[in-house]
């Protein structure tokens, strides 16, 4: 699968069946979420409907980490087999994962400031966050720091791997340290704490921020390998 | 190899003591910070020293990560750098010693001022050669982490500033563990835990990131 899409061709013709449906999917998957999330899903007992907060939160929150998951193993990739796709992946993965990471500290704020009485506090989870944010920015900022382009691809790479230690902290900071954060709910060994009226919509959202970010993923890749083609038949026709 | 090793170091510190006002500047950026803090939050002694340890620890870093573009900078532009990846010896034992021979370099102006500073704090004395100790191993480790962070923006456009960047949340878990040193020195609790912890992340770094660095340099000298 992966050594078929490895081909940027292939990769095109691929994502020209499956783009727009990404992009359905995301954009009803999001409408249908929003639905049950806002309207359609129970208060909480103790939290009244700032929980709904939640639908938007988590899934951020663990796009955000996938996001930087993917961005790490296409950097390897990149740093392993030299495949310019991996690195046209890893440049658009990264704005995405900024995105969704900004998404997650101000819509945990918002909810912090009903629920914990303050905007932001200094704890494990929420500063382990924001370490994210400041890689993410940190690589798009080192990746486009040369004057060839594609010089700052390899150093990016290894930053995003050497950035790449946060991740499990991010996981487990709320195991580790006791934190104002609550513990994770749904990853457990013991199965998900969450009722399944909540579990629904939640599931549903991340679903469709998995599908929407693959969407402006894709789209992002296109775009930077239309402008690579671009610019080699510019320079070939002068 | 020893003789090798020992021209490398000698070239260096000769290179250092003729721009000794390189390492003035460091240290003049070090006390102006300290001074920030009593303008910032008021000149009482109580509020002083219970920041003490934290304003040491941030004057400690943010003076050092500046400097440390001088590691490989200079050497890259100049083609020294290039004429070592072709010597017979390890580019990444050349590169470690290049960077603790800054170290070393960068220890005794920086220790002796924050000797002083640290009295200014109002730190109580016993403290203080503990307190030295946990710097010098601290600074250990955030070399090693700049050293990674400054070889790979060698040839960038704007070096320096995205290097401070990219070192900044490395140095994290070296600024936990020495102000929990610290601070567990001034509450008379046990440092020891902390203190290791620190000690084998500065060991760990000593192995990772001649590696990293070396991976880097080779990259900014294939452009």
């Amino acid at each position: 699968m992966i050594n078929y899409l490895a081909n940027p061709r292939r990769f095109l013709n691929f994502f020209k069946f499956w783009e727009p449906i990404f992009g359905i999917f995301s954009l009803l998957l999001i409408i249908c979420g929003l639905y049950f999330s806002l309207i359609a899903s129970p208060e909480d007992y103790q939290q009244g409907d700032t929980v709904r907060i939640m639908y938007v939160h988590v899934p951020s929150a663990w796009l955000a980490s996938i996001l930087y998951f993917s961005l790490a193993i296409s950097s390897a990739v990149y740093l392993i087999w030299k495949h310019p796709l991996a690195d046209v992946c890893g440049r658009s993965i990264a704005p995405m994962g900024l995105f969704f990471a900004v998404l997650t500290l101000i819509t945990g704020s918002l909810w912090g400031k009903p629920m914990w009485g303050t905007w932001w506090v200094w704890d494990a989870r929420l500063t382990s966050m924001l370490i994210l944010t400041i890689f993410y920015i940190s690589f798009i900022a080192l990746s486009n720091a040369f004057d060839r382009e594609i010089d700052g691809s390899k150093p990016a790479s290894i930053l995003s791997i050497l950035g790449a230690i946060n991740l499990p902290i991010i996981k487990f900071s709320v195991d580790w340290w006791n934190t104002l954060h609550q513990p994770s709910s749904i990853l457990r060994l013991d199965g998900p704490t969450i009722s399944n009226e909540m579990l629904l919509p939640l599931s549903i959202m991340m679903i469709g921020f998995f599908c929407f970010s693959t969407y402006i993923i894709v789209v992002n890749i296109k775009i930077k390998l239309m402008n690579k083609k671009y610019n080699s038949l510019r320079l070939k026709s002068n | 190899m020893y003789k090798i090793i020992l021209t490398l170091i000698t070239r260096d510190l000769k290179i250092y003591s003729r721009s000794l006002s390189d390492f003035m500047s460091t240290i003049a950026f070090m006390v102006t910070i300290v001074m920030l803090f009593p303008l910032a939050i008021g000149p009482q002694p109580d509020k002083l020293s219970f920041l003490s340890n934290a304003v040491l620890w941030i004057a400690l870093i943010m003076s050092i990560i500046p400097s440390l573009d001088k590691i490989y900078l200079n050497d890259f532009k100049n083609g020294w750098l290039e004429q070592l990846s072709y010597s017979p010896i390890l580019l990444e034992i050349v590169l470690l010693i290049k960077c603790l021979t800054y170290w070393l370099t960068l220890m005794f102006p920086i220790i002796t001022t924050l000797a002083i500073l640290s009295f200014i704090l109002g730190i109580k004395s016993y403290l203080i050669v503990w307190n030295l100790i946990v710097f010098i191993i601290g600074s250990l480790a955030i070399c090693l982490v700049g050293s990674i962070c400054s070889s790979l923006t060698l040839g960038a456009r704007t070096g320096n500033i995205i290097s401070s960047l990219l070192i900044l949340p490395l140095t994290i878990p070296v600024l936990i563990f020495g102000i929990s040193t610290c601070e567990a020195l001034k509450s008379n609790l046990n440092p020891y835990p902390n203190l290791y912890l620190l000690i084998s992340f500065s060991l760990i770094l000593i192995i990772l990131s001649p590696i990293l660095t070396a991976a880097s340099v080779r990259i900014a000298l294939s452009k």
